[in-house]
């Protein structure tokens, strides 16, 4: 279980990378913590042949808010939104509060064991997509915007165009995701995150993020929002569940009438740690509980 | 123009472990743990699953606990690097985990305890007053085949409260 | 002061503390051995081709075939190659070998050979392996998969079953698990430029064992080859039998004349080390009106594997659980067939508990179902059906000395306060969501036997005693030489306690050296629950000779007779006066003034004392609390109280990390590990990611009390405990879960019990539809 040979790059600066990633296109792979690609390496199910460590570039670990959105860089570790801080528009670095402030740690804390928070990154999980991954979830849900710089170029890629299957993403191979943008929630937002894995820090069997807006004069639900992972290739959202909650008031019946349409909404493929039968029932708990959470009720 | 160091050739690592300076070489290839073990002789961070999961390979980076078989030497370079065989001190003297550890059996076969040792060692370094719901969550990152895990916890629980008290 | 007794911190510790431990990857200066292993489950090979130093064929040298045998009718022989030959038989199996300069350059270089394979039907699992026109597994041999199988039945047993009050039958599954020491194997090997003598390190229990069949492989005699076990990062079994890879890589550096190491990966370790467990019991259970298990009949077959093990064979599971299935209980009339049959995966060796955990789950499983069906307590059950009467002979003739089957559970149940658990269950079943549950388990663990009771076995060789050799230094520190090899029990510390209360001295002046050839005489190892009363009965045997001597030293010093000589805190003392004087000056007198010595008395302090013990049994009482998500089927496990009664405890602290760890082990046997291969023979399951040691968060606290009935059968009173954490611990938890879900009409009699499983088995119950 040693990695085969590549050769190393570790640029100082985000051109460094840039001028790397488009002359080795994609014999190249960006290591940024590490934590998933590594493994890979060891198991040489990746052999990548020219590995660009991002690692000593600066700027890429910020985390800012404008414009109504929350721009986390690619090299934010997964500790840092256990209790994320952010740059506010006046400058400032503070607490995020709100509900996206009360969501990020809620959802980190499911991200591995500490050793893997202390070193993996956000970014990093992001473009490693996995389907079960707690922020590919996120991002799903949220609608997040992923932001990829190529050498003289920026484009922004949308969530749902993003992640295309089992560990591939729609950006380039001379391409690097240099941060994501997540909407802040604004306070009529509801939101939870419930997972089942087999043990503790166990990436997810299923995973549920579900989000709603509630109008405030009748408390019935005008937006909402149902991702799920580990059903498919890539997170996906539940379009029908969600129409099951819209004009509807929260509460335990309506949550599992919503959670019985997306369990029937997903068609999962069976493997190892879950059978697709198994896998419908846990989205049905999982959306179920998330929504529950969400509303501030016991599951 | 970024350097680029190719594929089949050892470069020059220098890295810091416990204070010292280790001039080693290393192919890019070469993780941490094994470069640790095999370049600077520190064979006490040991190896279990080499993909992330047993934690028997964590050392502290820049005093956080990290899985060493997950990351690669160059990648090291400029870090201070701590692994088991710091904790006691330059007289011999035990550090209290490891004398906790002892007092309370929290080992038996010993392979899995240099990585529990350096887990609860930068978790105590960073958040000296953890509560127990945290130290159980944080100690879950680790596995040992020999104990049941409970006196593992109860040795670090011990040295948490003495540190406290 | 008595030292026995005391949970005195292990002599064993600080070394490993400060990292500073030899286990055999830490040695280093060698090349690096690699094996190309199968691919694929069943196949021909064909061609092997790849760079230097590509080994496939040993024949040529001469290398020898293992044969593990059992003399027994019902048993296939077969001589098995070091490297697979003509057939490939399992996905893992070495078929050829390379040597690099690091293990990377090894693995680079393995990658490089191509197998020809024209891969072959496989027989996976015991009904495909069972099933008529399944493949064959070793066609040349054998028309059949059964490889072995034993029956048995006592006269009058349909009868019985036919006048039974209540008979219950029940099928219960065991799925296979690997006991994944945390340290993977590996091995070393030096061969000396001069006189061609070699020195093999491995990770390993049995080093003498280890030495004789890699010597009869080579053909060279055992003097040539010194083997040594140093640090061993955990075993639980798997280090016990004969590594093939580690007999090659002694032959390899023999050949190449250079230093060798094979350092085991996760990966190898979990697709080609040995598995164990996966066995169907098929009960069928007689009661009478009064709930007495009267008789009870079985049908048991354990899935074997592709080769058996060295030396113990593929018969150990399915002959123990023939021997052992009757358990703690008494039933007059016993039948079993049990058969073990050869398939297309990993081969299987003993693990920590071996049968018993599969043996105690079909047994539990059948007293709560009998109670249910009876229509009392779980409890009851128990009260009116375990041993009480010693010693007791089974059905099948094994003698259980005293043991404490009742009042184990009496307390245990007592201290879990049973009355308020149920209240608490049934507002919970009220409430809807999660489901407490309970689950006791009771039983029996065989421990300390010698070669009468390996002898029965009827293998090729017979394993059995232990020898100790014990001198006194003239500083007055004893050396102990012990046969056994222990990796991490704390066996060291347990054995200087029983030295220094019979030579009156010190823990702390007492050194063990084990695990070294060399340096120890021959004996079997540390397996079986077997260490602490066979090497600890020598120990304790050849300490009172060195007394003795001792006493006759300082009965000639003090003019005294030797019988009034009392040994203590480092003294010799004439009883009832305070003349004595310090036993290292008896050392110094026995070494350096021998014509102080009395007449006839050989200069020195030493002794040597063998011991071969019949056997012994521990009893304990498990109880488990969990806590059922019928809609997720997760399980958590709550609380876990244990009563042990291992007779006479030498160190309680070791005893009860003993218990705890294998408790652990026994909680992931029951809820998350399971080795698992698709229906053509490959293996699912090569990472921590898929297959699932648990953490601190899936093990609660377990809370420990102890009985201590002195074994008759044992010098020491002792009775070994090393396995009854594994043996236990599975039922308890299927018990619990299934009371969690009682309820519901749930029935779950296979684990581990995944979440899946638990979900699908709430939904077969309540009538709901998949999905």
């Amino acid at each position: 279980m040693k990695p085969a040979r590549f050769a190393y790059a570790a640029p100082d600066s985000i051109e460094g990378v840039l001028d790397a990633l488009d002359r080795f296109g994609d014999e190249a792979k960006v290591l940024s913590g590490g934590q998933s690609l590594v493994p890979m390496m060891n198991f040489r199910l990746a052999r990548p042949e020219v590995i660009v460590d991002i690692g000593r570039v600066g700027g890429l670990d910020g985390m800012s808010v404008v414009n109504g959105s929350l721009t986390v860089g690619a090299r934010v570790i997964h500790a840092r939104l256990e209790a994320p801080a952010a740059a506010m528009p006046d400058g400032r670095t503070e607490p995020l509060g709100g509900v996206l402030g009360s969501l990020l740690p809620e959802v980190a804390r499911f991200v591995g064991h500490l050793p893997i928070r202390a070193r993996g990154t956000f970014g990093g999980s992001i473009a490693h997509a996995d389907p079960a991954a707690e922020w590919c979830i996120l991002a799903r849900t949220l609608d997040a915007e992923m932001v990829a710089l190529r050498r003289g170029g920026e484009r922004v890629i949308t969530a749902a165009d993003f992640f295309e299957t089992v560990f591939t993403t729609s950006l380039e191979p001379e391409e690097l995701l240099a941060a994501v943008r997540l909407p802040i929630l604004g306070d009529d937002w509801r939101a939870g995150f419930c997972e089942f894995s087999r043990r503790a820090g166990d990436f997810a069997v299923v995973a549920a993020m579900t989000a709603v807006r509630l109008d405030r004069a009748t408390g019935a639900i005008s937006e909402a929002r149902i991702g799920v992972g580990g059903v498919a290739g890539v997170p996906v959202r539940l379009p029908d569940a969600e129409a099951t909650l819209v004009g509807e008031v929260p509460g335990a019946e309506l949550h599992a009438a919503a959670a019985e349409v997306a369990a029937g909404e997903v068609d999962p493929a069976g493997d190892l740690h879950g059978s697709a039968a198994y896998r419908r029932d846990l989205v049905r708990a999982m959306v179920a509980r998330a929504l529950a959470q969400g509303a501030g009720a016991p599951g | 123009m970024t350097e680029i160091s190719p594929a089949d050739v050892a470069v020059p690592v220098v890295l810091r472990v416990n204070g010292t300076d280790h001039r080693v070489s290393a192919e890019p290839r070469r993780t941490l743990a094994d470069t640790l073990r095999e370049e600077c002789g520190l064979t006490g961070t040991h190896l279990g699953c080499e993909h992330g999961v047993c934690g028997a390979c964590t050392v502290l980076l820049d005093g956080e606990p990290v899985r060493s078989c997950l990351l690669f030497a160059v990648q090291a370079q400029g870090a201070e690097i701590r692994t088991v065989e710091g904790l006691a001190g330059d007289d011999g003297t035990l550090h209290p985990l490891q004398e906790a550890f002892w007092r309370h059996h929290g080992l038996q076969c010993g392979f899995c305890t240099p990585g529990f040792l350096m887990l609860s060692t930068g978790v105590l370094e960073t958040r000296p007053d953890i509560g127990d719901d945290e130290l159980r969550e944080a100690l879950s990152s680790n596995l040992c085949r020999c104990t049941g895990y409970q006196t593992i916890v109860e040795a670090v629980r011990s040295v948490r409260d003495a540190a406290g008290a | 002061m008595s030292w026995v007794g005391r949970s005195i911190r292990r002599v064993e510790d600080p070394t490993l503390l400060r990292g500073v431990g030899m286990f055999v990857g830490d040695i280093g200066g060698a090349a690096a051995v690699r094996f190309v292993r199968s691919p694929v489950a069943s196949g021909l090979i064909g061609a092997v081709r790849g760079p230097a130093y590509t080994i496939e064929d040993l024949d040529a040298d001469g290398v020898g075939n293992i044969e593990a045998v059992l003399h027994r009718p019902d048993y296939v022989r077969l001589a098995q190659p070091l490297l697979a030959r003509e057939r490939v038989r399992y996905v893992g199996e070495p078929v050829a070998v390379v040597v690099g300069d690091t293990a990377a350059e090894a693995e680079d270089l393995a990658e490089q050979v191509e197998l020809d394979i024209e891969p072959g039907p496989a027989a996976v699992g015991i009904d495909g392996a069972l099933a008529p026109g399944a493949p064959l597994v070793h066609p040349d041999e054998s028309d059949s998969n059964v490889m072995v199988a034993g029956e048995m039945a006592t006269p009058g047993l349909a009868e019985a079953l036919d006048r039974a009050h209540a008979v219950v039958d029940l099928e219960t599954v065991s799925g296979r698990q690997a006991a994944l020491p945390l340290e993977a194997r590996g091995s070393h090997a030096v061969t000396e430029r001069f006189g061609g003598r070699t020195t093999l390190h491995a990770s390993i229990q049995a080093p003498h064992m280890v030495r004789t069949v890699i010597c009869d492989l080579l053909g060279m005699p055992e003097a040539d080859l010194r083997v040594v076990a140093p640090d061993v990062g955990g075993a639980f079994g798997q280090k016990l039998p004969l590594a093939r890879e580690d007999a090659i890589v002694v032959w390899l550096s023999r050949r190449l004349g250079r230093p060798v190491a094979w350092i085991e990966d996760r990966s190898e370790n979990l697709m080609a080390s040995w598995h164990s467990r996966e066995q169907r019991y098929r009960l069928r259970g007689g009661f009478d009106a009064g709930a007495h298990l009267e008789a009870l009949q079985a049908d048991v077959v354990a899935n074997v594997g592709a080769w058996p093990c060295y030396p113990i064979t593929w018969g150990v599971e399915p002959l123990m659980a023939l021997a052992e299935l009757p358990g703690p209980y008494t039933p007059e009339h016993y039948g079993v067939r049990s058969r073990g049959v050869a398939s297309h995966t990993c081969p299987m060796s003993p693990y920590r508990g071996v049968s018993r955990p599969a043996i105690t789950l079909a047994l539990e499983r059948l007293m709560d179902i009998a109670a249910a069906r009876l229509g009392i307590d779980p409890v009851e059950i128990r009260r009116r059906n375990l041993q009480s009467e010693f010693p007791h002979t089974s059905p099948t003739g094994l003698r259980h000395d005293e043991g404490t089957y009742r009042e184990a559970m009496e307390m245990a149940v007592r201290h879990v306060d049973l009355g308020a658990f149920r209240s608490r269950q049934q507002t919970a079943r009220a409430a809807g969501g999660s489901q407490p549950g309970i689950g006791i388990c009771t039983f029996s663990e065989r421990t300390g036997y010698g070669t009468p009771a390996f002898a029965a076995r009827a293998m090729g060789v017979t394993p059995g005693y232990e020898n100790v050799e014990l001198s006194m230094d003239p500083s007055g520190y004893v050396t102990a030489r012990i046969g056994a090899s222990p990796h991490g029990q704390g066996l060291e510390t347990a054995l200087s306690q029983i030295v220094a209360d019979e030579v009156g001295t010190d823990p702390g002046r007492v050194r063990v050296v084990a695990s070294d050839t060399d340096r120890t005489p021959y004996g079997w190892g540390s397996f079986a629950s077997r260490a602490m009363v066979l090497a600890g009965g020598a120990t304790y045997l050849a300490a009172q000779q060195l007394a003795t001597q001792l006493g006759s030293v300082a009965a000639e010093v003090l003019e005294a007779a030797a019988d009034d000589i009392f040994l203590a805190d480092g003294r010799a003392t004439v009883a009832g006066t305070s003349v004595g004087v310090e036993i290292a000056e008896l050392a110094r007198i026995a070494h350096h003034h021998t014509q102080r010595l009395p007449d006839g008395a050989a200069p020195g302090l030493s002794a040597q004392a063998g011991y071969d013990p019949a056997g012994t049994f521990s009893n304990a009482c498990h109880v488990a609390e969990v806590e059922v998500d019928p809609d997720t089927g997760g399980v958590s496990v709550r609380r876990f109280v244990v009563v042990e009664d291992a007779g006479r405890l030498i160190n309680p602290m070791i005893a009860d990390g003993q218990i705890r760890g294998g408790v652990a082990q026994g909680i992931a046997n029951a809820l998350l590990e399971e080795v698992v291969y698709d229906e053509d023979g490959n293996i699912l399951t090569t990472s921590l990611m898929d297959y699932l040691p648990p953490t601190v968060a899936e093990i609660p606290d377990i809370e420990i009390m102890h009985l201590e009935t002195l074994s008759d059968a044992t010098v020491t009173g002792a009775k070994g405990l090393g396995e009854g954490g594994t043996i236990g611990a599975p039922a308890a938890v299927l018990n619990a879960v299934n009371d969690a879900l009682a309820h519901l009409g749930v029935e779950l009699n296979e684990m581990p019990a995944t979440p899946e499983r638990v979900r699908e088995a709430v939904r077969t119950a309540t009538g709901t539809p998949a999905g």
